[in-house]
């Protein structure tokens, strides 16, 4: 999941070569610490491998919450530094920001934990090429981004394909295919964000995807516990709610470029999937410059 | 009513310096301030190395449910961070202003020893002072 709001686009003129500077993660994990799901969007730097990236990301989620429990300065009764606290228990922290990026942090009383980063830094670049690509998947899983925007576009460096189509003179679609092969997905319980630290309080997104997976997932009767998630529903239920909260959250800046971002999960070729969203864009587009 | 519910600095192993604690229910003896010190050490350079791009130099604000902290990294490795109500506005110039006080009455002091904990009576005196006066602004508003 993206969530876009409040950043802002300069005015200044678009600089040819993409800095991309725009990452965005999502972790989800289990109460024991197993990393069930994670996605990332334009990740610059990978210092370590991914299996020790989710440990030390939930280390030290593990360790925040025992440190804000333990300096809670409203709480006279403590239990020691390191004793792992439930889920109710004890202080927790929501969110916290670095010079570069802000994580959102939310836990639920299942010890699902969603966490969700932001990136601070957002860079912009234009097209180099412009035309239609034509691209062909077999059924492979895969993730598909789609930017809309009406003077510049935001560029990912990563793994991408890209297709421009000309809708008219107020803008130029770009949709930005980013393929890859979805990583182990285990039963989820944690959801960490990654996003823009301008972003505002997130708690309310979170708690709605945690909603989302326990209606579609976790109520599911043929969904056993562990394996990856496949509902369909769940995955619309996402898209819509991106829909949803890109279209409120979407800016438009000062020289009218408009960013709306779009999430999905197909199996399915990219063209059939293509005149989907190219229907959607174009509602959302004649909704939002009516 | 607090403005800033306690101070603390750790010099750049991570060991406490200066704790002080303005009034909070949670007071810590001083196991445990040490304790806690050295984890906010370690838990800033994790969040460094964890960053998705170059150029991160660690957690600046941390939010919790009862609590924000705000930390303050100088160029030597010194930390200064504070726990103080959720939504306390103006504490980045707070901790700047005690890291003034710092190079003044501590590092400007003869006597005392580099990263070691602070015992300078002048450093006291004007920080309740600077902590004070950020009460009554705050109060003031």
């Amino acid at each position: 999941m993206q969530f876009f709001g409040g950043s802002e686009i300069s005015p200044s003129p678009p600089v040819p070569t993409a800095s991309g500077n725009n990452a965005h993660m999502m972790y989800v994990f289990n109460r024991n610490g197993v990393c069930l799901l994670y996605r990332e969007w334009n990740r610059l730097l990978h210092t370590l491998n991914a299996q020790q990236d989710h440990k030390l990301m939930f280390g030290l989620l593990f360790s925040l919450k025992s440190l804000t429990a333990k300096m809670d300065p409203t709480n006279a009764e403590k239990g020691n530094l390191g004793v792992p606290q439930l889920s109710g228990q004890g202080c927790s922290f929501h969110s916290f920001r670095t010079n570069t990026y802000k994580l959102s942090f939310m836990e639920s009383p299942s010890g699902i934990k969603v966490v969700q980063w932001n990136f601070l830094d957002l860079g912009h670049a234009l097209p180099s090429t412009s035309g239609i690509v034509d691209l062909a998947y077999g059924g492979i899983t895969y993730m598909e981004m789609i930017f809309v925007s009406n003077e510049q576009a935001v560029l990912t460096q990563h793994r991408k394909e890209c297709i421009f189509v000309d809708l008219g003179s107020d803008f130029i679609l770009q949709f930005i295919v980013v393929v890859w092969l979805v990583d182990l997905i285990e039963e989820f319980d944690h959801i960490i964000l990654v996003t823009h630290p301008r972003t505002g309080d997130l708690r309310e997104s979170l708690k709605y995807i945690y909603n989302l997976y326990v209606e579609y997932v976790v109520k599911n009767p043929l969904y056993a516990p562990g394996t990856p998630i496949r509902s369909e529903l769940f995955n619309t239920s996402l898209d819509q709610y991106s829909i949803l909260i890109l279209g409120h959250k979407s800016t438009i800046s000062s020289d009218g470029g408009l960013f709306i971002f779009l999430l999905s999960r197909h199996p399915a070729p990219i063209k059939n999937v293509l005149c989907r969203y190219v229907l959607l864009i174009s509602e959302l587009c004649a909704h939002y410059f009516s | 009513m607090a403005a800033i519910y306690s101070l603390y600095i750790i010099n750049k192993s991570g060991g406490l310096i200066f704790y002080k604690d303005y009034g909070s229910a949670g007071r810590m003896d001083t196991n445990d301030s040490l304790r806690v010190a050295s984890l906010w050490h370690s838990m800033h350079a994790i969040s460094q190395q964890l960053s998705p791009t170059t150029g991160c130099s660690g957690i600046e604000l941390l939010e919790a449910d009862t609590f924000d902290l705000h930390c303050f990294q100088s160029l030597t490795g010194t930390k200064f961070f504070v726990v103080c109500e959720p939504g306390t506005q103006h504490m980045e110039s707070l901790l700047k202003v005690i890291y003034e006080l710092y190079t003044d009455y501590v590092l400007k002091n003869p006597f005392y020893e580099m990263e070691m904990p602070i015992r300078c009576e002048l450093f006291d005196i004007n920080l309740s002072q600077a902590v004070q006066k950020d009460r009554v602004a705050m109060l003031g508003r």
